[in-house]
């Protein structure tokens, strides 16, 4: 019982920073419908930032902020100045994606051009051990665990509370009745872009803080985001929340049976045996 | 005007001279397989340095007999063969290289074929597998693995320590290493508890370290390489084990992940001091900090010497009236004499089996740096 609780305690731990990092891609993806790679490039560039102001001597919360700017501006700079243009030129969805992908590789490239290939650690943050019976987690998984379930809190609320959150949805569940009542959706995509790079830049500060930043990390970040959003389901933000703390437990589960060489086989096996069984994902919708 | 026609004049003297000068030395060009980026980056990063401070040297000196070193940097990405067989493919058909300088242990062993076929001859100075024995044309600048390791466990074995488990990478190296440290802990008596293989640059190994808290050794061996290393320590010590830790490497980049958390990590290794006496030991030391802003490391210090030997074989091989772009009369020449001066202080032999004889010590990390502990 005691492996069992300290595996699934750390399996909530990674999971609610899944749930994190697929709900700041998912909100893109189900508003926009945009297979956004470069997501994982915002997430490296937070990262980075952080990591840049606190190298010029700010203190770590203000660089945090900086460092949310940053991510934020450069997620709408994409959607602006990338993906509504070919948008509006009636560019294919694999266009949009090899552009996304082409953002993200060069990005990466020029962070590690800039910063170099090491691992930049983000300090200021005390770590420490915290044991609650049998139980042991850190500092750091504390505040992981505490600010991904605030910032979702606060996302759910401003979906469903708020003008701007109200017209997101009415976007994300049918664009053309959008249009249709008023709802300039380009904007809406912009709002969503920046919310998405912001949630990913929390994420990537809650990592760093616990791992450094490579120019690299993205690409994981990325992979976990919409491996999280297609296990909950595509639309559904809730079943996003779900899929990451589904993928977090099971991960972390699994090696009291399997080697843990095999953690990665065993995520991919369950996303590919729900997609088989529900194609919609564990809370998606099916489409007509 | 009168200044810049004088500017100019100068330009075009310094550029006759310096092309004067290298007109007299042919280029002798070798390849370097490393890891540039990825999880081991560092070590491609260290290592290049030392290659490149040699090569400045030794061409400022005059180059070698009649030739003027240079060098290319192909990445293997941390570890992978593909990349290090399409350098050795970039090196032997565009470069024409007779010798490479790898590292790690799978892309090393996986161009090694094709080595033997186009008689490329190979020294490698940074992976530690056992398997890197008795494979034709390939030298090891490093002690490997079971030979380094067995020094770290008799030690732990001597302090009381009787349960192990072991986390290890995916990889050619750290399987081997594995399995050579679990039955040489099992032959001095001791019990394996726990043993887990990881996947090669994962970063989040507390699951692991939960079930080796479950199972409470005395030692953790972790004979990954790269920042797994540093993963796992930073893993085990945030699950409040406290057992002893020791694997085969130890990085200053490492160190950027651990934090604090590598205090008392254990490792044997080739024992380059910094603060030697030796006049050429001292003088790439302050060579290398004067550039880079820190101490070199024993990687560096590798590859450097590594420099060193090839100008050395090169010398033989043209005092003979060999041919230097021949692998197989480079690798004749270590013969002529096995023992190199080493920049570790005396000498480093060569052995028939691909390895090599260095004063090896134990480690531990204390306030973040290694301090030598035992000396063999």
């Amino acid at each position: 019982m005691g492996l069992f609780g300290q595996l699934l305690i750390r399996g909530l731990i990674t999971g609610s920073l899944y749930a994190l990092l697929g709900v700041s891609w998912g909100i893109i993806y189900n508003t926009t419908r945009t297979f956004h790679f470069a997501h994982g490039f915002i997430f490296t560039l937070a990262s980075y930032m952080i990591l840049l102001f606190v190298d010029l001597s700010l203190p770590l919360f203000p660089s945090l902020l900086m460092g949310l700017i940053v991510a934020t501006l450069a997620g709408c700079a994409i959607e602006l100045f990338a993906y509504l243009p070919m948008r509006r030129k009636n560019a294919s969805q694999l266009a949009l994606f090899l552009t996304a992908m082409g953002i993200m590789i060069a990005g990466q490239s020029i962070l590690r051009l800039l910063f170099g290939p090491d691992s930049r650690p983000l300090t200021g943050f005390p770590e420490t051990v915290i044991n609650v019976g049998a139980i042991t987690f850190t500092s750091v998984d504390l505040l992981t665990v505490v600010t991904a379930w605030v910032v979702m809190a606060l996302l759910f609320i401003f979906l469903a509370r708020t003008k701007a959150g109200m017209m997101i949805r009415a976007v994300s569940s049918n664009p053309e009745k959008a249009t249709f009542i008023g709802i300039d959706s380009s904007k809406i995509f912009i709002l969503v872009f920046g919310i998405g790079s912001l949630l990913a830049a929390i994420a990537a500060f809650l990592a760093t803080l616990d791992k450094p930043a490579t120019p690299n990390i993205g690409i994981q970040a990325l992979l976990t985001a919409f491996i999280t959003v297609f296990l909950g389901g595509v639309g559904s933000l809730p079943g996003t929340v779900i899929g990451g703390l589904v993928l977090g437990i099971t991960e972390s589960l699994v090696i009291m049976v399997l080697p843990t060489e095999y953690k990665m086989i065993v995520t991919f096996l369950i996303l590919f045996v729900v997609i088989l069984v529900k194609p919609e994902g564990l809370m998606g919708k099916k489409t007509a | 005007m009168k200044k810049i026609i004088w500017a100019c004049a100068l330009v075009l003297l310094g550029l006759t001279v310096s092309t004067g000068f290298s007109a007299d030395l042919k280029e002798f060009k070798f390849g370097e397989t490393l890891a540039m980026t990825g999880s081991g980056s560092w070590y491609g990063i260290t290592m290049e340095r030392g290659t490149a401070i040699a090569v400045e040297e030794i061409n400022k000196a005059g180059g070698v007999a009649g030739y003027k070193f240079s060098y290319a940097v192909e990445d293997h990405k941390s570890g992978l063969t593909t990349p290090a067989q399409n350098a050795f493919r970039k090196f032997t058909s565009i470069y024409k290289v007779s010798i490479i300088f790898s590292s790690f242990s799978a892309p090393t062993l996986s161009i090694m074929e094709m080595a033997k076929q186009k008689k490329v001859l190979v020294f490698q100075g940074g992976g530690t597998s056992p398997l890197m024995v008795n494979v034709p044309f390939l030298h090891n600048t490093r002690m490997l693995g079971d030979e380094i390791l067995p020094f770290t466990l008799k030690y732990l074995y001597d302090k009381g320590c009787r349960t192990m488990a072991t986390i290890y990478a995916n990889q050619t190296s750290p399987i081997s290493l594995n399995q050579a440290a679990k039955e040489y802990w099992k032959k001095l008596g001791g019990t394996v508890v726990s043993e887990q293989m990881h996947e090669t640059g994962a970063t989040d190994f507390t699951s692991e370290a939960s079930i080796i808290k479950a199972k409470n050794p005395d030692v953790i061996v972790c004979p990954s390489t790269g920042l797994d290393v540093g993963y796992v320590i930073k893993a085990v010590r945030k699950m409040g084990l406290k057992s002893y830790i020791c694997g085969t490497e130890h990085s200053g980049d490492m160190e950027k992940v651990t934090g604090l958390a590598s205090e008392g990590y254990l490792f044997a290794s080739e024992f380059f001091n910094v603060n030697s006496t030796d006049p050429w030991t001292k003088g790439f030391v302050t060579t290398f900090k004067k550039k880079h802003g820190v101490d070199p490391d024993f990687y560096a210090a590798n590859y450097y010497e590594l420099t060193y030997i090839l100008k050395e074989l090169v010398t033989r091989v043209v005092a003979k009236g060999g041919d230097p772009f021949d692998g197989s009369q480079l690798e004749k020449a270590i013969w002529d004499n096995p023992k190199f001066k080493s920049i570790y202080g005396g000498y480093i032999k060569f052995k028939k089996d691909g390895t090599c004889e260095k004063p090896v010590v134990l480690f531990e990390i204390k306030n973040g740096a290694p301090v030598v502990i035992k000396k063999q």
